[in-house]
């Protein structure tokens, strides 16, 4: 057995070393000459934890452009937004192996669904959280963009003991460069925006908006953009 | 008896020859123009040769907003280029200076310029110029060889007349009529009444701009066309049969109308020595929102002149670069004859092309890895694969530019004993250029021997060659950065006791990297902390930032030689690679071993010119013996406004001829000339 056992380590020793320097590939025959010139994505290899409830990511795998710092378009990978780590995944699909990839790197991302059409799109900003002394880059997911415009930090809470994951959701206004942090609730909304307390109240009860959902929220904001906002754009 | 149809645009009396106006012909794609003004036309070795470029749009002749480098070359009668370099256009323009080598020997010399996207074409389609080298030390010439044969001689008549006569298909064109062009179609064919349908295709500046059905009854047809829709330029007027065959074509010149014109205003015609000239530039005929790009060059007149004939930028871009001498264009129209097209426009920046085949037998290297790389203080790869031709494309901005890149072959640690290397160096490769000899007269042999005098004057007041415009790398350009992101650690060694070698580096002050070596095999083994697990020995070592398999090298490296060290302790993934951990180790001195590079590697020296200075007449306590008293690559004139230039004149007695070249935002290309004397 001990023999055994020596002979395998020195075959091994021995085809490590010739084998050295080698760089493995999964390569795509005949990979067109645009896909040659396109930038490439690097990430560090990353396997998720796997929780007992709840999930780490927001959608499902899915087809997505990323839109790096020196503006450069990487177009059509398999990417997945990490909310636990707030990181951005990508798979490659040659060998299904993921990478954490470099936040620093990334300016933008948009996430498609099946049918091809943009389901997420994720800027990277920097804000100062509560719990933290300085600012730090996450990535926001774009809901509307004017002069007023609506972010959502999709996070999650965790629990460890029982290794369980919940959804939770930040939103975030962005108005005058400045990010402000609100309460999806009317109250909320209005402590957040109190020049336009009176015509939020308007457009609020005119469109029998409940603003505690995603999408009256969202519909707020734009109705406040459209009607008293638009000659600033 | 003579019968005139004239045919509506509308008639369709069949479906008409298919031909290619699909984006990606090369033909119709044809889609750029080049023209070059130079400060002079005759040089002595060792002279700064300035130059301007404009790219045109082909069919609207406005600033081509495509390709973004230009190539230039000079190429000697041996149809080999003898010097090349090439430029970075910004939308469409780029000016620098080259100092003509004295290595190149006395002679005329083409001077072409082309664009990547160009070369899918005949050179005849490129820009090209003759111009006279001579040497310092080369005296008693009678002759000089390399005078460009006819291209640039070629008269509007002739090119009337060159392609008329066709065997039975006669086209007579009539442009005298103001409004329109009347196209008479003659045949002594007598019996073509079982298949009258003709086309009459119009083709001008690459586009197809009218196909016309057209029967022809007892020989003879009529067709009139409206002069408002065909531009200034070379009309190709192709008769094709029912079957598709072309049967005649002509080639008309439409000159320009209503064209926007410069105008050069001097107070007086003659100089004294060292005089202060003040030139004054008007743009007329233009829209007051026009713009105009200009340069300036006011140099010597020489007997050499009027034998280049080097055409001016409107007779260049709306005649010349629109007619390949002895060839038909239906030749390139027609569908059988279409080819792919095989070089990429460089919209984006320098495609560095070439192939790798093994030295044996010449067969190509396929689906190998190709990597590019350099020696810097961050590692910043490219890779790709060869494709079956065992060709391999790296795409390149301009912070690869004056950089010497290295490539490398990965797979199969290919040594350069079986390998070799053909990058393709964008040359023009023209030849079917045909040149004839020059007999020099008494006045170009005075003007050759009286410049060369000058010539070592001026050596002796500025000994050495003058600073070449390449500098050693590009400072400045950031926004590149290790291709892998942050490292897990860095390690100064010199923060250490001084180690003598890598092992005992790697034993004392990198955590989890193992180097170690069973006879000469050597291998590196770094330990992924993360996920706590020892990846295969095959860790990847850059050196420099450019990977390295010579370990024994890098075994011999100690705390004295290396700067730092960064570790990458987990698997790295990059576009489809794997790096199963990184070490990137950066000496002090930033190279990599010539024996290394020699063996393993293809260094391809990355030159482009750079914008560099006139120095014009900032000459103080020297003799002034300047031919070109002044040149201005970058004028720039709005709307109805004038510019004033003032420049002095040079110790030279002679006539100068002041040169205004440029291109409109309109697409209409412009010049002037006028003359100063110096006495």
């Amino acid at each position: 057995m001990k023999n055994l056992i020596i002979s395998i380590i020195i075959v091994l020793l021995t085809n490590a070393g010739l084998l050295s320097q080698e760089y493995y590939c999964n390569c795509v025959e005949d990979i067109s000459m645009t896909e040659n010139f396109q930038k490439r994505l690097s990430g560090r290899y990353f396997v998720s934890r796997t929780m007992n409830y709840g999930s780490q990511f927001y959608y499902k795998w899915a087809n997505g452009d990323v839109i790096m710092n020196d503006g450069q378009i990487i177009r059509n990978k398999y990417i997945r937004y990490n909310r636990y780590y707030d990181e951005l995944i990508w798979l490659r699909k040659s060998d299904y192996k993921t990478a954490l990839m470099e936040k620093e790197t990334i300016d933008e991302f948009i996430i498609y669904a099946e049918d091809n059409t943009p389901y997420a799109h994720f800027i990277k900003t920097r804000i100062k959280k509560w719990y933290q002394f300085d600012s730090t880059d996450v990535f926001l997911q774009v809901l509307t963009e004017g002069y007023i415009s609506l972010y959502a930090f999709r996070t999650v809470t965790v629990i460890r003991n029982k290794i369980e994951i919940y959804d939770k959701d930040i939103y975030y206004l962005l108005m005058n460069n400045e990010y402000y942090r609100i309460d999806a609730s009317r109250l909320g909304l209005m402590r957040a925006l109190p020049q336009n307390k009176t015509e939020l109240k308007q457009i609020i009860r005119k469109n029998k908006l409940k603003v505690k959902s995603e999408p009256h929220l969202i519909k707020a904001i734009e109705l406040l953009n459209k009607e008293y906002y638009s000659t600033f754009l | 008896m003579l019968l005139t149809v004239t045919l509506l645009f509308t008639s369709v009396y069949g479906q008409p020859p298919e031909f290619h106006t699909e984006k990606n012909d090369c033909f119709l794609e044809r889609n750029e123009k080049v023209y070059v003004h130079l400060d002079k036309y005759t040089f002595i070795s060792g002279q700064s040769l300035f130059y301007k470029a404009y790219v045109v749009n082909a069919s609207s002749l406005k600033k081509s907003k495509q390709s973004s480098i230009i190539y230039f070359e000079i190429t000697g009668d041996n149809k080999k280029p003898v010097y090349s370099w090439r430029s970075n256009l910004k939308n469409g323009l780029c000016y620098g200076s080259v100092i003509i080598p004295d290595t190149i020997s006395g002679g005329i010399y083409t001077l072409r310029a082309y664009t990547n996207w160009m070369r899918n074409t005949s050179p005849s389609y490129y820009f090209n110029t003759g111009i006279v080298i001579t040497k310092i030390n080369e005296s008693d010439l009678s002759k000089l060889t390399g005078l460009p044969a006819n291209h640039n001689k070629m008269e509007e008549s002739e090119l009337i007349q060159a392609k008329a006569a066709m065997a039975v298909y006669i086209l007579d064109v009539e442009t005298s009529e103001p409004g329109d062009i009347n196209i008479n179609i003659r045949t002594n064919q007598e019996m073509i009444s079982s298949n009258p349908l003709f086309y009459l295709i119009l083709q001008s500046r690459g586009k197809i701009i009218k196909k016309l059905p057209v029967t022809i009854s007892s020989g003879n047809a009529k067709v009139i066309i409206s002069k408002n829709i065909i531009p200034a330029g070379i009309l190709n007027i192709i008769l094709f049969n029912a079957y598709n065959n072309p049967v005649a074509e002509k080639l008309i010149y439409v000159p320009p109308e209503n064209y926007p014109s410069l105008q050069i205003n001097t107070l007086k015609q003659d100089y004294g020595k060292s005089d202060k000239v003040t030139v004054e530039i008007e743009l007329n005929n233009t829209e007051i929102t026009d713009t105009a790009w200009l340069s300036i060059s006011v140099s010597e007149k020489t007997p050499f002149d009027t034998v280049l004939n080097s055409p001016g930028i409107a007779s260049s871009l709306l005649f010349y670069s629109e007619i390949e001498p002895g060839k038909y264009a239906w030749d390139l129209l027609s569908n059988d004859k279409s080819r792919p097209c095989h070089y990429i426009i460089e919209d984006r920046g320098f495609i560095l092309a070439g192939r790798v085949l093994y030295k044996q037998n010449s067969n190509p290297i396929i689906n190998n890895l190709v990597v590019l790389s350099y020696a810097d203080s961050i590692a910043n790869l490219k890779y790709c694969y060869t494709d079956s031709s065992g060709s391999f494309y790296f795409l390149l901005d301009q912070f690869y530019d004056n950089r010497d890149l290295i490539l490398q072959l990965i797979n199969g640690n290919r040594g350069n004993n079986n390998v070799v290397w053909e990058i393709d160096n964008k040359y023009s490769q023209d030849f079917s250029m045909k040149y004839s000899t020059l007999n020099l007269s008494p006045e170009m042999k005075e003007y050759l021997e009286y410049g060369r005098k000058i010539s070592l004057v001026n050596n002796i007041y500025n000994p050495g060659m003058k600073k070449d415009s390449i500098p050693a790398v590009r400072a400045g350009i950031s926004g590149h950065r290790n291709f892998c992101g942050k490292p897990d650690y860095k390690i100064f060694p010199s923060d250490f006791v001084e180690l003598n070698d890598f092992r005992e580096i790697s034993e004392n002050i990198l955590p989890g990297v193992k180097f170690r070596n069973r006879g000469d095999i050597y291998f590196v083994q770094i330990y992924d902390y993360k996920n706590s697990i020892i990846m295969p020995p095959q860790a990847t070592v850059l050196l420099n930032g450019v990977p390295c398999t010579n370990l024994a090298y890098i075994s011999s490296l100690g705390s004295k030689d290396i700067k730092r060290i960064d570790v990458y302790q987990s698997l790295i993934m990059y576009g489809e690679l794997s790096f199963y951990g990184i070490l990137s180790i950066y000496t002090y001195d930033g190279k990599i071993p010539e024996s290394y590079l020699d063996n393993f590697a293809h260094i391809y020296k990355n030159e482009v010119r750079l914008p560099y200075p006139y120095e014009g007449n900032n000459i103080k306590n020297k003799p002034d013996f300047r031919h070109t008293l002044y040149w201005n690559p970058g004028l720039k004139i709005s709307g109805h406004n004038k510019a004033t230039i003032e420049f002095t004149t040079s110790e030279l007695q002679a006539e100068y001829e002041i040169m205004v070249q440029g291109i409109t935002s309109g697409g209409f290309p412009i010049e002037a000339t006028s003359e100063i004397a110096v006495k």
